[in-house]
């Protein structure tokens, strides 16, 4: 069952990677936060009220609802373009993607073990780097913070791989900082959209040597 | 326990100073900030049971770096007053800075202290949110393009980190997340399994924590934010921020240190070095600005340090030591850029001169600290850079040494041109005209850590070298 979550969350990657409409890769993102939560279920051990809980803010409520939420009301708000501008075309896109999985998948066999089954491997990496990919190949600054967090969701794949037990305190920790962070990203947001009327990368060119 | 009661105390304050505009009370609550900043720091070397939890372990590594932190945050906290003191600004901004700067040193101090490696992260990450507030506080358009930089970039950067964190994590066997501690895996001796996993985590744990200690080769960040934050902020990022980058690297190779892996670790971090000693060295000889040129100068010295660490033996000693004077040397040459914006209103190199004519304790100051920074003897980074040689010619890089030598000197030459221009150069027509002045009195806390810092080069007392001592024990000799 999880096997199957984790390969929609695989194709996801696949559709944020080509996908044109910035709304389509926010609702992705919601996407990714539901199948989280599923993947993060099935590997739970016994059914604690604690561990369900934490599980629960940790993706449905934070990852699936409050981020996205976010992120559709600063574009709403600050009139952003809608349209996705990559700096490559769709097709190259899916090329890279493509590579980038099968990168993680030989990466995965080296490091296989027990405890870090490939599949899970793979589909964190993938993740990852794709999270990274978007990053590298969008101008918009939204579209940096959507691959900020697909970047996260990779790398909570991965914790959740582990299968070990977190105390609330670290977990919460870590919860607060991505939390701060993405609002503090939104801040700043506004106030690049207020400053250069626009959102594009290439008005950031004051600093250098 | 401690650490907690700290904390709580500490947000407060900065809760406090937050909500509050106005400017007895936010002097109040710096005093009270110091006050509790002192009895923290005093209680550390005294009640170290007090501190140790199952999330934090006080040892002597850490001491070192919170007394750092304690001295140089009294004096930045005089040096903001006297920032805000020049300019006009809304009191809302200035609640903000308090706040932001009280929130940062209780993070910093926590991530020194931190035993468990998920925390460290966290604090870590959280110094990350406090700075960049405080690097965004003048609020013009390359302020917002260098804090968007720094805070993106960083926090892609500890992602990194904690992914390697995780893979440590798997590689390591440990029962749960709450047993991920230093000084459990020190003493459990890690298990080299899958060489790969281990090498895979420890580059990107570096990686990631290189945004905080300024090496190659996420250093740029850190450049762009010095040169748009206000003096005092620099002088923070760095000193204190670079050393908590310093703990957090030099605590996983203490880790590592014993294991088979130690050969190429030692090799990871003299590529680091040698790369951040030449990014520093092609940059300080082009750079017009001078927040710029300072903050390559802390490049260069991260990279050295790396160096050292790779060295091994006496220069492990040499490291601590060098780190110290240069937090203390460093940190009062940042508070004096302040001074600089202020009378010549302009960040380029070009646009000064005659800093001497304006404020010639200013003048003698700057002149003594550029000695010091630069390693010429009397100054105590003489002796440790001499150390740190001296390790790599015993460990057979006298070839290394050649290149780093010649790497210093286009350093000197290049950071020597244009210090020499600020302090003696004729000063621009339009400062002329407008007689800037200068209160001597605001170069007393600068001249006390010069001092201090030429005391310590010079004649390190014994409770000092037997705490760094007691700091190194752990590595291989």
């Amino acid at each position: 069952m999880s096997n199957l979550l984790i390969i929609i969350f695989l194709m996801s990657l696949f559709y944020i990677a080509i996908s044109g409409r910035l709304f389509v890769c926010i609702n992705l993102l919601i996407l990714q936060g539901v199948l989280l939560f599923g993947v993060a279920f099935i590997a739970l051990n016994e059914i604690n009220i604690i561990n369900l809980l934490v599980v629960l803010i940790e993706t449905l409520f934070f990852k699936a609802l409050i981020l996205p939420y976010y992120i559709k009301k600063m574009v709403i708000k600050n009139k952003i373009k809608r349209q996705v501008s990559p700096f490559i075309s769709g097709f190259s896109s899916l090329v890279v993607v493509s590579v980038l999985i099968i990168l993680s998948f030989i990466l995965g066999l080296y490091l296989q073990s027990p405890q870090l089954q490939l599949i899970y491997i793979t589909a964190a990496f993938s993740g990852i780097m794709t999270g990274l990919f978007l990053i590298i190949s969008r101008k918009d600054i939204i579209q940096h913070i959507i691959g900020y967090i697909v970047l996260e969701n990779g790398i909570v794949l991965l914790s959740f791989s582990l299968g070990k037990e977190t105390p609330m305190a670290v977990n919460a920790g870590i919860l607060l900082d991505i939390l701060i962070s993405v609002l503090l990203f939104g801040l700043f947001m506004n106030k690049i959209v207020k400053t250069y009327k626009d959102l594009e990368i290439d008005k950031l060119n004051k600093l250098s040597d | 326990m401690g650490v907690l009661i700290y904390f709580i105390c500490i947000i407060c304050i900065a809760a406090m100073v937050y909500f509050t505009r106005s400017k007895t009370m936010q002097y109040l609550l710096t005093t009270l900030f110091i006050i509790v900043q002192l009895v923290f720091n005093y209680l550390l070397f005294f009640e170290k049971d007090f501190f140790t939890s199952i999330f934090f372990r006080p040892d002597a590594l850490s001491s070192i770096f919170i007394t750092i932190l304690t001295i140089t945050g009294i004096t930045t906290l005089i040096n903001s007053f006297v920032y805000f003191s020049k300019r006009n600004e809304h009191a809302i901004h200035r609640s903000i800075y308090l706040s932001s700067l009280f929130m940062l040193f209780a993070c910093i101090n926590g991530a020194f202290l931190s035993d468990n490696i998920n925390i460290l992260w966290i604090l870590a990450e959280a110094t990350t949110l406090c700075i960049s507030l405080l690097i965004y506080h003048e609020r013009h358009e390359e302020s917002l393009e260098a804090t968007w930089k720094y805070f993106f970039v960083s926090t892609i950067g500890l992602s990194f980190s904690f992914i390697g964190i995780l893979l440590l994590n798997t590689a390591t066997n440990v029962s749960g997340f709450s047993s991920l501690t230093f000084s459990a895996l020190m003493s459990q001796q890690i298990q080299i399994t899958n060489e790969l996993l281990f090498q895979i985590s420890f580059m990107l744990i570096v990686i990631g924590f290189s945004v905080k200690m300024g090496v190659f080769p996420l250093h740029t960040v850190c450049i762009d934010a010095h040169s748009v934050a206000p003096g005092p902020v620099s002088a923070i990022i760095s000193t204190s921020l670079m050393n908590v980058g310093f703990v957090s690297v030099f605590r996983f190779f203490m880790l590592f240190s014993h294991t088979n892996l130690y050969i190429w670790i030692n090799h990871v971090m003299l590529i680091i070095g040698v790369l951040s000693l030449l990014f520093a060295t092609v940059y300080m000889l082009k750079v017009d600005n001078y927040k710029r040129l300072i903050a390559y100068s802390s490049i260069e010295h991260m990279g050295l340090i790396s160096i050292g660490i790779a060295a091994g033996g006496i220069a492990y000693y040499a490291v601590i030591f060098h780190l110290i004077i240069h937090s203390l040397t460093k940190s009062s040459l940042f508070y004096q850029t302040s001074q600089f914006v202020g009378i010549y209103r302009s960040k380029h190199i070009d646009d000064t001169g005659g800093y001497f004519n304006i404020s010639p304790s200013g003048g003698i100051l700057v002149l003594l600290l550029f000695l010091v920074i630069m390693g010429i003897p009397p100054s105590g980074l003489f002796f440790t850079k001499f150390m740190i040689f001296q390790s790599l010619i015993a460990s057979g890089y006298l070839w290394l040494v050649v290149i780093i030598l010649i790497l210093l000197v286009f350093i000197l030459w290049g950071f020597g041109k244009n210090i020499l221009h600020i302090l003696f150069l004729k000063e621009p027509k339009e400062v002329e005209e407008r007689k800037p002045k200068i209160n001597p009195w605001e170069n007393v806390p600068q001249f006390i850590l010069l001092g201090l810092a030429l005391y310590i080069g010079i004649n390190p007392p014994d409770f000092l070298i037997n705490i760094i001592n007691e700091a190194i024990q752990y590595l291989p000799k």
